[in-house]
């Protein structure tokens, strides 16, 4: 069979799914992009506006914070200052604290960067301010510090220089020695007061304090040498041979000296002259102060009524030692009796009245219990006594030789009654001189009055036997001249002459030798 | 300056308007190209769906006559098989392309939709970009000018 026509298929095996043009999905996503951009331009004109605001808001709040900071830091490094002023804050303290505050501006950056950094350089400006004044302080306090273990180490050196100066007035050390001991001396100070440069200037320099120190301790040394007794006996022999630039055994020591250095040194030894003399008054003032004391509590003790008699003897010779000024005897002298016997006082009054004291020293042996006014009322009363009872004697004896009492004043030296009555008084005072010098050992018991009206009489007796004397001698001469002349001898007779020669001459009766020998011996005064 | 920001903003929003009335209209018209390319191509399928009917029938017809020519049944035995063959084929054909017809037609609306949509929402564009320029320009109205004002401080809380 022929083949049957079989279908053709034109080969479609699937349905033809049209392409579609998702226009819808393309706006979408292009209306979506617009609005996108749209919100993203309103987002970012928003955002800018708002980030504008923020920003603005942000450099007010920046600059409120920056200025409520700057015066929190201004406050804080006002502090610091004070307490770096106090030396309470070291460097590395000072250092930590700015490095603290200048957080403040780190934490500033987040909210307005240009006041951060404005902050910032108030704060690091601030603080590298303080920073310095803490530096400049620490030097300050170290150079401080240098200069005064320079000091003390000068001043114990100056002390160790005046030591070893002193003996070269011995020879204990020679002039080599010592300049090895001053070099040695300057190294140490070399050693402390080199660290720093101010102070090396300062205590090593030409006229440092090392220099200083050193011819400190040669004047102090020289001066001590130069006062002192070794030198010269007395100020004045010191002071002369200094004058003339005599220095004694320390001379080598004031080798190298200036003429102003030692012009100083003289001035020094005068200071230590006066201060010596000085000394001495202070001493004498101490001592007085001190008796001043001591008189014013035995004072007190003395007028106490509970103090014993016995005591206040006691007291009482104890403040004369005190005393040393005329107030104080005063005090004293007016100082109540201590007398056991109450009348003593009066019954004293009363024997000098009736003469039985003729001597001080009657009064005197109860100074012990009696005051000092007390016997310095009975000693004037023994003295005025004693004045009246020579009066009355003088008046007497004036009587006696003839002298008006009224007449003294026109009266002549040379008149016989006044001769007379003072050859009498002359007699008198005499004997009571005599009286008084034989009491003058005897204790106070054992001495009795003297009896003036008694030695008044004797004085008058012995004169009267002197003219008596007197006058037989004056008759023995006149009646050895008559008989010299009657017998017409060459020389005539005197109480000399032999009367063993007269005899030889054979012109005298052996009566008439007799006189002669009589009136030669009146003569001679053994008749 | 503020003045020309703001006049600028305004000539831009009307222009974004206009733009996107423009899309939309343009949108429009594709949609309904998009319809009647959609129907046209349907047609077409139905075209062909009738054309190999036609073919079909011309082919049974062609099978019948051979197959009586052949003096075979044609409407048994292989004529039929061969007929029923060519049927399934052509019938399978047949609906792939009224599949076609249908899907065409349903492209071609369904390409108009989107079409439409894709207007509206080039309309929405141009009305949101309009909208957002006005207010461009209505901020810029409302700012003041450059260095009359500034911002009151802040007001804040320091920590104690």
């Amino acid at each position: 069979m022929a083949k049957l026509p079989r279908f053709q298929e034109s080969g479609l095996i699937s349905a033809d799914v049209p392409r579609l043009d998702f226009a819808n999905v393309r706006e979408s996503g292009r209306f979506s992009q617009s609005i996108a951009e749209n919100l993203d331009r309103i987002s970012s004109f928003a955002f800018g506006e708002a980030q504008k605001r923020q920003k603005e808001q942000n450099r007010i709040l920046g600059i409120q914070l920056r200025a409520d900071t700057e015066l929190e830091v201004q406050k804080v490094l006002d502090d610091l200052a004070g307490k770096a002023d106090r030396d309470e804050l070291s460097y590395e303290q000072a250092q930590r604290e700015v490095q603290a505050m200048q957080g403040f501006a780190r934490g500033l950056a987040e909210v307005d960067i240009e006041q951060a950094s404005g902050l910032m350089r108030s704060i690091s400006t601030s603080g590298n301010l303080l920073l310095r004044k803490v530096s400049e302080i620490e030097t300050t306090k170290y150079v401080a510090d240098l200069e005064v273990k320079s000091q003390q180490a000068v001043q114990s050196l100056e002390r160790n220089l005046e030591t070893v100066y002193s003996l070269f007035a011995t020879n204990q050390i020679t002039p080599e020695e010592l300049i090895e001991y001053e070099a040695g001396a300057r190294g140490i100070i070399t050693i402390i007061a080199g660290k720093s440069k101010a102070t090396a200037n300062q205590f090593l320099g030409k006229d440092g304090e090392f220099e200083k120190a050193r011819i400190a301790a040669r004047t102090s040394a020289l001066t001590k040498y130069l006062a002192s007794p070794e030198f010269a006996p007395d100020e004045v022999t010191a002071l002369n041979r200094i004058s003339n630039n005599d220095f004694g055994a320390m001379s080598g020591l004031a080798q190298g000296f200036t003429s102003r250095q030692i012009g100083d040194l003289k001035k020094s030894i005068a200071a230590t002259f006066i201060e010596q003399s000085q000394a001495t008054d202070r001493a004498n003032k101490q001592r007085k102060a001190g008796n001043d004391l001591l008189f014013t509590e035995l004072f007190r003790n003395y007028v106490d009524p509970s103090t014993p008699f016995e005591v206040k003897n006691q007291i009482r010779q104890e403040l004369f030692k005190a005393a040393d000024s005329t107030e104080e005897l005063e005090k004293i002298i007016n100082l109540p009796s201590t007398a056991a016997d109450p009348l003593l006082f009066s019954n004293l009054r009363e024997m000098i009245y009736r003469n039985q004291i003729t001597d001080i020293k009657q009064i005197q042996k109860y100074a012990k219990v009696l005051s000092s006014g007390e016997l310095a009322q009975l000693q004037t009363q023994f003295m005025a006594t004693d004045k009246e009872l020579q009066s009355k004697v003088f008046r007497d004896i004036s009587r006696y030789a003839g002298v008006p009492d009224n007449q003294m004043a026109i009266f002549n030296p040379k008149d016989a009654a006044y001769v007379k009555r003072e050859s009498v008084i002359g007699i008198y005072e005499s004997m009571v001189q005599k009286e008084r010098e034989a009491r003058k050992n005897l204790p106070a018991d054992k001495i009795t009055p003297i009896d003036y009206e008694d030695l008044k009489q004797k004085a008058i007796d012995q004169y009267d036997s002197v003219q008596k004397k007197d006058a037989t001698k004056q008759e023995a001469t006149a009646w050895l001249e008559t008989l010299s002349s009657e017998k017409k001898l060459k020389n005539k007779i005197t109480p000399s002459t032999s009367v063993e020669d007269l005899r030889r001459t054979k012109k005298f009766t052996e009566d008439e030798l007799k006189q002669i020998q009589e009136k030669i011996n009146i003569l001679k005064g053994e008749l | 300056m503020q003045a020309v920001a703001i006049a600028a903003s305004v000539v831009g929003a009307i222009g974004s308007y206009q733009q996107g009335v423009a899309a939309k209209t343009q949108y429009n018209l594709q949609a309904k190209q998009a319809t009647i390319e959609g129907e046209r191509k349907a047609i077409q399928y139905q075209q062909r769906s009738n054309d190999l009917l036609r073919r079909l029938q011309a082919t049974n017809a062609a099978l019948a006559a051979r197959a009586y020519a052949g003096g075979v049944d044609p409407f048994g035995g292989s004529p039929d098989i061969v007929r029923a063959a060519n049927e399934t084929a052509a019938g399978r054909e047949y609906s792939t392309l009224l599949a076609d017809a249908d899907a065409a037609l349903r492209g071609g609306r369904l390409q108009a939709e989107l079409y439409q949509q894709a207007g509206k929402t080039a309309y929405q564009q141009g009305v949101f970009s309009a909208v957002s320029k006005l207010g461009q320009a209505a901020y810029f109205a409302g700012q003041p000018a450059p260095g009359t004002q500034s911002p009151a401080p802040i007001e804040y809380a320091t920590p104690a």
